[in-house]
């Protein structure tokens, strides 16, 4: 199998299957493959960085979500990728992305309220309770450490959703359960997880 | 806390979560049994579940963008002068495709939907105007807003470093500028062109958009016969733009190099004036003479001389220059570039419909019997040479682009099916629902078109599968494959505690290869609609549809329909009834649904259809009011349908039953039922069978497997006596293997008319037993008797239809026939038979046509004051109805103005019914209400002693024996026309116009009054 290789200077669209490539290799313990990874999901990350700068329209999901969906098709290859599964392939991109993401996060200094919340127009309510008390990416890797030692499944279910940007459905494709237990797994991680970075009391558990 | 205890946390979280928040206290109070710990644990995690809200609902890479982005929102940089390699929003930049005043336009992929696009950026100079960014992001957002398909669609418009960038269409081929450079267009190719443009400008125009702007170099020839209009609007959006920026590649004429876009001005642009849509015909006129001759109509030297010309000079007739050109075009042409706008086309639609016509090959002469008007005098007022500064309001063109074919998700001529949902919740109440509510906000989408359920049904069967079969979607899929369909959409819904999770899948039907997905939770059973009508808006956008119809015409679901769940549900079984047993069936439901939620607007309008269908025409016309009322809540399709079938079945009022279904077709112009409607409701009306064949041949062209749009185009070629279209478009119907009840009575028409017999039968002998059909063969073959004078004959027939109508519980159709017997025997002169019939009909139906047809019998027999309370009361009752005011009432006027021996007001009662005169009643399948205006007409002419014009009146039926069919009145204008002979003094053509009605009635019931006249007259001749 060919190995892909960035081309130098800027990152410019590599092709899916040379982010899949890269992927497999890194899944495979290639730590090197992650040292060329990182820039392109940079790369990414700064697109979309520009593109809210321009265009900043707060709760217009679609053009967002659109965008995002969008992040996740030019990085990683759902259709083309030869994988052992689609499973597999998903749980991997969604690793990265939390390692990606959280190492930037770290190195940038991401303070408070520039992070995880994001609140929509439809949650005005939670908007007035969460306000401030909004937790960056670190803070999250850190909870979700946390839960991990008490409900690992969980975390693999934030991770995906979350940080792989998958759907309820393809989450339960990967983790073989059903998309009804990837919801419930999904509100409770939550529910744990927003307590934790909101600073609410587990009253003395 | 060790595992365990976490698990039990967990599953008592979900338990608590499962119920509703009221109950949650007392459950978890008990289920804790004591454990106090356990209890404060979960109901903080209770708690910290309903505040969590959206928290983690984005995804991580677009928070931490988000952060980034606040990060170095100070230090933004500009971006480097070329944007080539560039990525704008989802755009990679490729290449430049040219530029010009109205700015550069360059090549990009849309990495999203994996398309190319042309984006077009502003010209620098103009980039830090405020005002004039302002005005050009108004004008494209306007531009966006159009959807059709010959005009460059605007996908979005897009901000780079505060600039805007029009996300457009891309184009493949020539400008019609390059192709004109080649030489003359040919005529056929000529007429595609002129009528896809004005096609284009009516749309624009009807939103208010006025190109000004329109040139050779804005109109591109995509493939053979497909023709775009580029940058609607944008010329008003750079007003500093003029003539002097031209670039220097314009183009070489005779008469040597001369500056281009001044030539395409109209007089009023010129003169810096305000300008409205009929510039833009102006202008089209202008690129159709250069595209018909090789040369422009306006030229000279310089600027200003152009400018002259197009103020004052006469351009040489289009067929001079080009001698194969007709003078019919010409006309049109001259037409087009009359210097006074008051004298010109005045709307795109006139002159989109003179080249039809002229395509049609059916050009009667209307087109040429136009006078070309002496050139106006009252603008040759002192024309200055001096041309103000900025009046000129022009744009230049942008070179070519180039459209490389790539796939996109899907095209607009792709289909959709879409698949019952997964309903994996235990509450039936979403079964069917949800797929219901997916089709109705599916269907505002222009771009998209879901597979109707009629055709779904019949490819299930054919699948060997009931036509109720639930459509999995593994049934959905093999559907999409058979019907050739471009996707799948299947859907589901999952309860999670007191949530539900809503997904929605596109899947290309033949690789399995998803198209786009989307999700959406709702946090009760009262918000599933809305969640619903969010996937729906989602998957359009991600399938491809522009950005701005999607916002456009996407009526929320609970307003598209209704908020309630229930009656959603009661609804979509009447819909599914409707198909699998029929309308009678499905009208409960729809009252279930009425009664559920008293607003919703689309159960109504059902109701009004089904109520139709069944023969219930005033109870239909109630629903359809108050459809009407309330037709602000429903989608945008569901409005125009709404409106056209008001104006049409309530107030009557053609015109704006018209309108309704014009606009409708601009908006959807991939839908065919405007059309439908079109050919098979309005235009027959008025009597414009012309334009109604063409709007069956548009449906067909849009729909060609439904079987009712042959039917149209038979009926209306019949109209015009062309018999051997009518046939080949049955010929078309057989070859897709088509049936419809209207074919027997279409075949059994279009026999008639060739006097063959055994053709007529056939069509008898194909319906009997049928109901519902039956009875329409029954009464034509009364009508046939009654037509020969087999008058006994006639009403054993007509009786016999009766019973047929009544047995299939048709109310109205028996009336009809009840009218009909009644007018019969008034006509032949048999008084009490008349009233008789007369009255049965008006005991039978208070309808609109039946009350005619009765009136219309006892004025013809004297009874003048149950005529005229008859007619009083049809004008109140219909006082904005075309046919009522237009036909029926001058009619039944003047018939009874006849009587009274005052022939003179006789006439001018008739004067109003003569644009419509030709027009029909369409409440059965042969128009009989058809030429009676004529008919009274003649019959007055007579009464006044003129008998040319009598004659006249009576040959106009004998010629529209299409429209006439087996009317009796068809028979009585031979006699017609004798008496007016007669009256003339010209006793040989009266001879043989007798002859020819004796030779017509010569097996005719020897005792019918009008029969014995008609003998004594003869034998007075020598």
């Amino acid at each position: 199998m060919e190995r892909a290789t960035l081309p130098d200077g800027e990152a410019q669209n590599p092709p899916c299957g040379e982010v899949s490539g890269l992927l497999r290799a890194w899944s495979d313990g290639d730590r090197a493959a992650l040292d060329q990874l990182t820039p392109i999901v940079y790369d990414e990350l700064r697109r979309l960085a520009s593109h809210y700068m321009r265009r900043e329209r707060p709760g217009h999901s679609l053009q967002a979500t659109a965008l995002v969906n969008e992040a996740y098709m030019r990085l990683v290859d759902y259709k083309g990728m030869q994988w052992q599964n689609r499973a597999h392939f998903f749980a991997v991109s969604a690793q990265l992305m939390r390692r990606i993401l959280v190492d930037h996060a770290r190195r940038h200094n991401l303070k408070r309220g520039g992070g995880v919340q994001h609140v929509s127009l439809e949650d005005e309510e939670t908007a007035m309770v969460g306000g401030d008390r909004a937790a960056d990416l670190v803070a999250l890797d850190d909870a979700m450490d946390a839960l991990a030692r008490l409900d690992p499944r969980k975390v693999q279910v934030v991770e995906m959703r979350f940080f792989g940007g998958l759907s309820v459905e393809e989450a339960a494709e990967v983790l073989k359960v059903s998309p009804v237990t990837v919801m419930r797994d999904w509100s409770t991680a939550k529910a744990w997880l927003y307590r934790e970075l909101a600073g609410g009391t587990t009253d003395g558990l | 806390m060790d595992s365990d205890r976490w698990k039990q946390v967990d599953s008592l979280l979900q338990s608590a979560l499962e119920r509703p928040p009221e109950e949650r206290d007392a459950f978890l109070r008990n289920a804790c049994g004591g454990d106090e710990a356990l209890e404060r644990e979960v109901r903080s995690l209770v708690r910290s579940q309903q505040q969590a809200g959206s928290f983690l609902e984005n995804a991580a890479i677009e928070v931490a963008a988000r952060a980034l982005a606040r990060d170095q929102s100070k230090d933004l940089q500009a971006t480097s002068d070329s944007p080539i390699g560039q990525t704008i929003s989802h755009y990679r930049v490729i290449g430049k495709l040219g530029a010009g005043g109205m700015g550069v336009v360059y090549e990009a992929e849309d990495i999203r939907l994996k398309r190319r696009v042309a984006l077009k950026f502003l010209p620098d100079n103009l980039a830090h105007d405020p005002r004039a960014l302002q005005r050009f992001k108004r004008e494209a957002h306007a531009a966006s807003s159009l959807n059709h398909p010959s005009i460059c669609t605007i996908y979005e418009v897009e901000e780079q470093d505060g600039q805007p960038v029009i996300v457009m269409e891309l184009l493949e081929g020539e400008s019609l500028k390059e192709r004109i450079r080649k030489g003359p267009v040919p005529a056929d190719e000529l007429l595609e062109l002129g009528i896809q443009t004005y096609d284009a400008l009516a749309a624009a125009h009807a939103k208010g958009i006025i190109h000004r702007d329109i040139k050779p170099a804005n109109i591109f020839m995509v493939s053979p016969g497909r023709v775009k209009i580029l940058d609607f609007g944008l010329a008003k959006a750079i007003p500093s733009y003029r003539p002097e920026i031209e670039s220097e590649e314009e183009s070489l004429t005779l008469e040597g190099v001369i500056p281009g876009t001044t030539a395409y001005m109209s007089p009023e642009q010129v003169r810096g004036e305000e300008i409205d849509a009929r510039s833009d015909l102006f202008s089209l006129g202008v690129v159709l003479y250069e595209a018909a001759t090789g040369r422009r109509p306006f030229v000279g030297k310089n600027h200003v001389l152009i400018m002259n010309a197009v103020l004052n000079e006469k351009p040489i007739t289009p067929s001079r220059v080009n001698p194969e050109l007709s003078a019919a075009l010409d006309t049109i042409i001259v037409k087009a570039l009359e210097k006074d706008r008051e004298q010109r086309y005045q709307h795109a639609s006139e002159i989109r419909a003179d080249l039809q016509r002229l395509r049609l090959g059916t050009d009667s002469g209307r087109a040429t019997a136009i006078a070309i008007p002496v050139a106006a005098t009252g603008f040759r007022k002192r024309w200055k040479l001096v041309v103000p500064a900025g009046v000129a309001v022009l744009a230049l063109s942008v070179g070519s682009y180039f459209y490389l074919h790539r796939t996109p998700r899907l095209t607009d001529k792709d289909t959709i099916v879409l698949a019952d949902f997964t309903n994996a919740t235990s509450d039936p109440v979403f079964d069917g629902t949800l797929r219901e509510g997916m089709a109705v906000q599916l269907e505002q989408s222009p771009f998209l078109s879901i597979v109707p359920d009629q055709q779904i049904q019949q490819t299930l069967q054919m699948m060997g599968q009931k036509p109720d079969a639930k459509l999995t979607p593994e049934v959905a899929r093999e559907l999409c494959q058979r019907l050739g369909s471009g996707a799948v959409l299947d859907g589901s819904i999952a309860q999670i505690g007191s949530q539900y999770l809503l997904t929605l899948k596109a899947v290309n039907c033949v690789s399995g290869e998803s198209l786009a997905s989307t999700e959406a939770q709702a946090s009760d059973k009262n918000h599933v609609l809305d969640a619903l009508g969010k996937t729906a808006s989602e998957i359009r956008n991600k399938l491809g549809e522009s950005l701005s119809t999607v916002q456009k015409l996407d009526t929320p679901l609970d307003q598209a329909t209704t908020p309630s769940l229930g009656a959603l549900k009661a609804f979509s079984s009447g819909r599914k009834v409707l198909l699998t047993t029929g309308e009678a069936a499905s009208i409960p439901f729809y009252k279930r649904a009425i009664e559920l939620d008293p607003n919703f607007a689309l159960a109504y309008a059902w109701l009004g259809v089904a109520s139709t269908s069944i023969g219930e025409p005033s109870i239909a016309a109630g629903y359809t009011r108050k459809a009407y009322e309330l037709r602000d809540r429903t989608s945008e399709p569901e409005k125009y349908f709404i409106s056209a079938v008001f104006h049409k079945e309530v107030t009557g009022n053609i015109e704006k039953a018209e309108q309704s279904c014009q606009v409708w077709i601009q908006a959807y112009p991939r839908s065919w039922i405007p059309h439908s409607y079109l050919s098979g409701a309005i235009y027959p009306v008025i009597g414009q069978y012309e334009k109604a064949v063409e709007e069956a041949r548009e449906a067909v062209r849009l729909k060609p497997d439904n079987p009712v749009l042959y039917a149209f185009l038979m009926f209306n070629y019949t109209s015009l006596n062309r018999l051997d279209e009518a046939k080949a478009a049955y010929g078309q119907a057989l070859a897709r293997k088509l049936y419809s009840s209207y074919y027997p009575p279409a075949l059994y028409q279009t026999a008639f008319l060739q006097n063959d017999a055994a053709g007529m039968a056939q069509q008898v002998a194909r319906s009997a037993g049928q109901p519902g059909v039956e009875d329409e063969l029954l009464g034509l073959e009364a009508e046939t008797a009654a037509y020969s004078g087999r008058l006994r004959e006639a009403r054993e027939f007509s009786r016999r239809a009766m019973d047929s109508a009544e047995r299939a519980e048709e109310k109205e159709p028996a009336a009809t026939y009840s009218a009909l017997s009644a007018l019969r025997e008034a006509f032949f002169g048999n008084a009490e038979e008349a009233r008789h019939g007369a009255t049965l009909a008006t005991g039978r139906s208070a309808g609109r046509d039946v009350q005619y047809g009765a009136a219309l019998a006892f004025a013809y027999v004297g009874d003048d004051r149950r005529a005229r309370t008859l007619a009083d009361d049809l004008g109140k009752r219909f006082p904005e109805d075309t046919l009522v005011q237009f036909n029926y009432l001058p009619t039944l006027r003047a018939k009874l103005a006849v009587r009274r021996e005052n022939a003179s007001e006789a006439i001018e009662n008739l004067r109003a019914a003569a644009p419509y005169e030709l027009g029909q009643t369409t409440s059965s399948t042969y128009g009989w209400t058809a030429l009676y205006p004529v008919f009274v007409r003649g019959e007055a002419y007579l009464a006044a002693h003129q008998g040319n014009e009598a004659a006249a009146e009576f040959q106009k039926i004998l010629d529209h024996r299409g429209i006439v069919l087996t009317s009796p009145i068809g028979a009585l204008a031979h006699l017609g026309v004798a008496r007016a002979y007669l009256l003339q003094g010209d006793k040989d053509k009266a001879k043989v116009a007798y002859q020819d009605f004796l030779t017509l009635w010569k097996d005719a019931d020897p005792d019918i009054p009008i029969l014995k006249q008609a003998k004594a007259e003869n034998a007075k001749l020598p």
